[in-house]
């Protein structure tokens, strides 16, 4: 049920069966970095802080709803779905890998996009979960040789058996300058990830967007920061507030809260 | 570090399939120098740490937190950290666990603590009772150091590699140059131990010592050669000249850390070289194999690892015909590790020792130890009597730093840690009850005569022994303090023409009780003497006649005689003082250095090092926490600046250390004990101003703004440490 207010922003559900969420606009994100002060004698403050900051999403689902609007999420916040996982449409379209897997931390900084990044390190395997039958556009930005192979995805099922490989190569022309390389792939309909492998030492600004409808992405180029979705989430047990109770269920306004859990970029 | 920064730790266990990384929520390590008897402030002397800590990490593979899952107590657990994530791991910790909890039934979260592993160091030590070489100048040539080395080897703490099984010759040469395969024969030179640049102890000054090695190498033959070069800035040549037992030269090889030179005899001198470029890791081990192609010529090629190739063969111009078997050869230079074998065998390499011993620098002229004490506080009672430190650091080795290193004497300017912007804080505590107005050190030198004709008494019974027909007695004889060395052969008491009365050890046999009777033959009994422990001699008399005989002489009383050639007793304990009379002294400090301090001058040093520490108050920091560096470990010397809120510039030495982990975060802290500035800094600030005369030093102190000797008190110390 698509509802009033069009195609949902986020999937909820297990691996090869992310369901719509129905849910209100306004839904918030926060983030929580670990992170530790030290301030010398002098007054110089020293921060130090974690790799990852994990985000909780506060959602709530369409107005004055009937039960069945809630069931995916009571069944995922009593760990009847197994695993869940989240996808957020509107950062997929943006970039669905993690920071850490759209650039590096050392090495000489490659221009991408306006934006300076160190290139990834040789030998980076990301893993992504990918909706079936869905267009995906994978870019980056490389300085290597002509036609240098970079790396490769490969779709796979649920159970792990490989549907397709797609290599991916610098372009042709402009070798050792920063010039961006794109591959588009669509996924089969028994498609549930694809694993990302970067071979070469000088790619950054990777990023795995997805598309609209079609072969439709938001944008015709250029580079976002990782979003790392989608993740997985812990469902914490939704809130009901009872609106009306007449013949048939009672309708309810429902409200979830979904903390990101576990490690982007692996399954 | 830069201002925001990420830091990364990676902490693994052996849980039987390799190191596993854990999934670590916290950790947390500490080391601690404690200072045994001494007061708080000289808290690196007698130092000994072993550190501990806590990880806690999730396991989460069951619901029973006592069910035992993949990391069990008894694994080693190593941590490797880096206050960012653009800089290299450095090791942390390298313990084992010792225990594993959960605090709750429902949690998957496993709290587990992990400690330094010294298990082999609580077994009994084993040091057999060893007499050093004297040098010419009369010099023992065994430093105190010795005795950590053999303490500590024996739980696998090791400098160079055990001796192989199919060694010809092997010494260690970490504080003694006597051999562990094959035997020491005779020293030239005067006899110096001192510490490499990696902080282990080294043969230094001009010594030579000859060794003849347990078989022979005839022509045709071939062995190999393995040893460790010390690390040094220039180091000095180090020579292996193999020898014929009635002295003619046949064969040298110069060892060198960039090349080895081969060159055979030729009349006094030696003929001219070939050599072979070498290359040598950061363990500084190098193999040659050396070959005696024929009477006249050697060849060898070296290698400094394993798995790498061997060079080519250096091949020297023929020398002087020496068709016979060598086993003699003399050895200089700063080599460790030393072992010649027949056999390639790979347990010869030692490419990560695990230890860090410096000299003592206290020279000793017998080391004889009670067999019943653990290896570990041997080491201590070393480190304490010596005033040097003794811990195991951050990768799991045992490091012993001598006094001299702990006062920070002899590195280079130690790196600056600037108060301002790398701590945050400084509490500081002065008491007075360290301070103390007399000190008395007191030794104990060893009486060691030595004669070269067995007439040394040992031992004498005074019980007589009645020994049936036919039948074998042990007596065990107790010396008490004493340790005799080459035991003398046995004779009867009235055999004089062998050798003269007073001479070789005796025994006296008699048909009746009381002495009379016709005085047996002279091989009535067979007697026989071994050293069983330093101070136990057991005795095994059999009766080789027909009747009872008693060990009576003809007076009646009982006349059995052990000599030797060298007995060690220790003397009386010498005491030094300095600071206020006995009588005055209010607060005194008093250290027994024992038997680990055998040498005056050596006490002396100790004495004023003793008397700087606790003559005047020094501040100790605890609790500092500093901007993560983990270059900085527990015994690193640093200069402690703050220029702008207290004042202070001085060496610090960190005598504790805790590194916490958290997510998002590493603290750092750091427990200081304020050095004292020694003669060693005054002299190098002088150095470095030019002052070469005492018109030059008051013109100096001048320009410092000093106006009274009290004001030289603060200025001077600063400027050295500037």
């Amino acid at each position: 049920m698509t509802g009033y207010f069009g195609r949902q922003p986020f999937l909820l559900g297990p691996l090869g069966g992310l369901q719509e969420v129905e849910c209100t606009p306004t839904v918030g994100r926060t983030a929580e970095r670990p992170t530790s002060d030290l301030i010398t004698l002098g007054g110089d403050r020293y921060v130090q802080q974690a790799a990852r900051a994990p985000r909780e999403w506060d959602l709530s689902l369409t107005p004055w709803s009937e039960p069945t609007i809630a069931r995916w999420i009571a069944a995922a916040a009593q760990g009847l779905l197994g695993e869940v996982w989240l996808l957020d449409v509107a950062a997929a379209r943006a970039n669905m890998l993690a920071p850490e897997f759209t650039a590096g931390r050392t090495g000489t900084r490659i221009a991408v996009d306006g934006v300076p990044l160190c290139p990834l390190a040789a030998g980076t395997v990301a893993q992504v979960l990918l909706l079936p039958s869905t267009s995906y556009r994978v870019s980056g930005v490389t300085t290597a040789a002509n036609s240098a192979a970079l790396g490769s995805i490969v779709t796979k099922t649920a159970g792990g058996g490989t549907v397709a490989t797609t290599n991916l190569t610098a372009p042709a022309t402009g070798g050792g300058t920063a010039r961006a390389f794109t591959s588009t792939i669509t996924t089969g309909s028994t498609v549930a990830y694809a694993t990302l492998a970067i071979s070469s030492a000088v790619v950054a600004g990777l990023r795995v967007a997805q598309a609209v409808s079609g072969t439709t992405f938001a944008d015709a180029s250029g580079w976002l920061a990782g979003e790392a979705t989608p993740c997985r989430v812990q469902v914490v047990d939704p809130e009901r507030t009872l609106q009306l109770l007449r013949a048939g269920h009672g309708q309810a306004d429902y409200s979830v809260t979904l903390r990101e859990v576990g490690r982007a970029g692996t399954l | 570090m830069g201002a925001v920064s990420e830091p990364q730790a990676t902490i693994s266990a052996d849980t039987g399939a390799g190191a596993t990384p854990l999934e670590v929520t916290g950790w947390e390590v500490s080391r601690d120098l404690t200072g045994g008897a001494l007061p708080g402030q000289v808290r690196a002397v007698s130092g000994f740490s072993v550190g501990t800590g806590r990880v806690r990490f999730r396991q989460g593979d069951g619901a029973t937190p006592w069910r035992g899952g993949p990391v069990k107590p008894g694994q080693a657990c190593a941590i490797d950290a880096a206050a960012d994530v653009t800089e290299t791991a450095a090791a942390v910790a390298r313990m084992r666990i010792r225990a594993i909890g959960a605090g709750s039934a429902l949690s998957t979260e496993r709290t587990a603590d992990i400690e330094d592993q010294v298990d082999g160091l609580r077994a009994p030590v084993q040091i057999p009772p060893t007499l050093a070489p004297r040098d010419p100048v009369g010099s023992p040539s065994i430093d105190a150091a010795w005795a950590i080395d053999r303490a500590v080897r024996q739980a696998g703490f090791r400098m160079t590699a055990e001796p192989v099984p199919s060694a010809i010759f092997a010494a260690h040469r970490c504080g003694s140059t006597l051999a562990e395969v094959s035997s020491w024969v005779d020293m030239t030179g005067a006899a110096q131990w001192d510490t490499d640049l990696d902080g282990r102890i080294y043969a230094a000054g001009t010594r030579a010592d000859t060794y003849r090695m347990t078989s022979q190498v005839e022509v045709g033959g071939s062995f190999y050669i393995t040893m460790t070069i010390a690390n040094l800035a220039s180091p000095p040549l180090a020579q292996m000249y193999f020898v014929l037992a009635n002295g003619p030269g046949v064969a040298l090889f110069r060892i060198q850390p960039t090349s080895i030179w081969i060159s055979m005899a030729t009349g006094s001198t030696t003929g001219p070289i070939a050599s072979v470029p070498i290359a040598l890791g950061p363990s500084g081990q190098v193999q040659m194999q050396v070959e005696r192609l024929s009477a006249t010529q050697w060849r060898f090629r070296a290698r400094t690892d394993p798995a790498a190739a061997w060079s080519s063969w250096a091949t020297p111009a023929a020398g002087d015909s020496r068709p016979e078997p060598v086993d003699f050869f003399w050895m200089d230079g700063p080599l460790r590790g030393v072992q010649i074998h027949t056999a390639d065998d790979p347990r010869v390499w030692l490419p990560n020792p695990t230890a860090r011993i410096a000299a003592a620098n206290s020279p000793l002229s017998a080391v004889i130890v009670d067999g019943a004490t653990p290896a570990w506080d041997l080491a201590q009672q070393v480190a304490g009597s010596t005033l040097g430190a003794l811990w195991i650091d951050e990768a799991g080795s045992a490091v012993f730093r001598n006094r001299d290193q702990i006062r920070g004497l002899g590195t280079a300017a130690p790196a600056s840690v600037v108060a301002e912007s790398s701590v945050e804080d400084l509490p500081w505590s002065i008491s007075s009850d360290d301070v103390a107005d007399r000190v008395e050190v007191s030794y104990t030198p060893s009486d060691v005569q030595s004669v070269t004709n067995y007439s040394l008494t040992v031992w004498q019974s005074t019980d007589v022994v009645a020994i049936g027909a036919g039948k074998t007695v042990t007596i065990y004889a107790e010396l008490e303090d004493a340790v005799a060395f080459d035991l003398a052969s046995w004779l009867p008491v009235w055999d004089t023409t062998t050798a003269p009365a007073g001479r070789w050890s005796r025994w006296a046999a008699s048909t009746q009780r009381d002495g009379g009777g016709a005085q047996p033959p002279s091989t009535a009994l067979t007697v026989s003497s071994t050293l069983v422990s330093p101070s136990r001699i057991r005795l095994r008399i059999t009766n080789n006649t027909a009747g009872t005989l008693y060990t009576a002489g003809a007076d009646g009383t009982s006349q059995i005689t052990i000599r030797a050639n060298v007995v060690v007793r220790p003397s009386e304990a010498v005491t030094l003082a300095t600071g206020k009379s006995a009588e005055l002294a209010l607060n005194p400090l008093q250290v027994s250095l024992g038997a680990w301090v055998q040498d005056g001058d050596v006490a002396q040093s100790v004495l004023s090092w003793l008397w700087g520490a606790v003559s005047a108050p020094l501040p100790v920091l605890d609790q500092v926490r500093v901007v993560p560096d983990l270059s900085i470990r527990l015994g690193s010397i640093r200069t402690l600046r703050d220029p702008s809120i207290t004042g202070l510039v001085a060496k610090v030495l960190v005598v504790g250390t805790i590194l916490t982990g958290a997510p998002g975060s590493l603290v750092q802290t750091l427990r200081l004990a304020v050095l004292d500035v020694l003669e060693g800094d005054l002299a190098a600030l002088f150095d470095l101003r030019s002052l070469a005369t005492e018109a030059n030093v008051a013109t100096y102190y001048t320009s410092l703004g000093a106006a009274t000797e009290g004001d030289l008190a603060t200025l001077l110390p600063a400027a050295a440490l500037a």
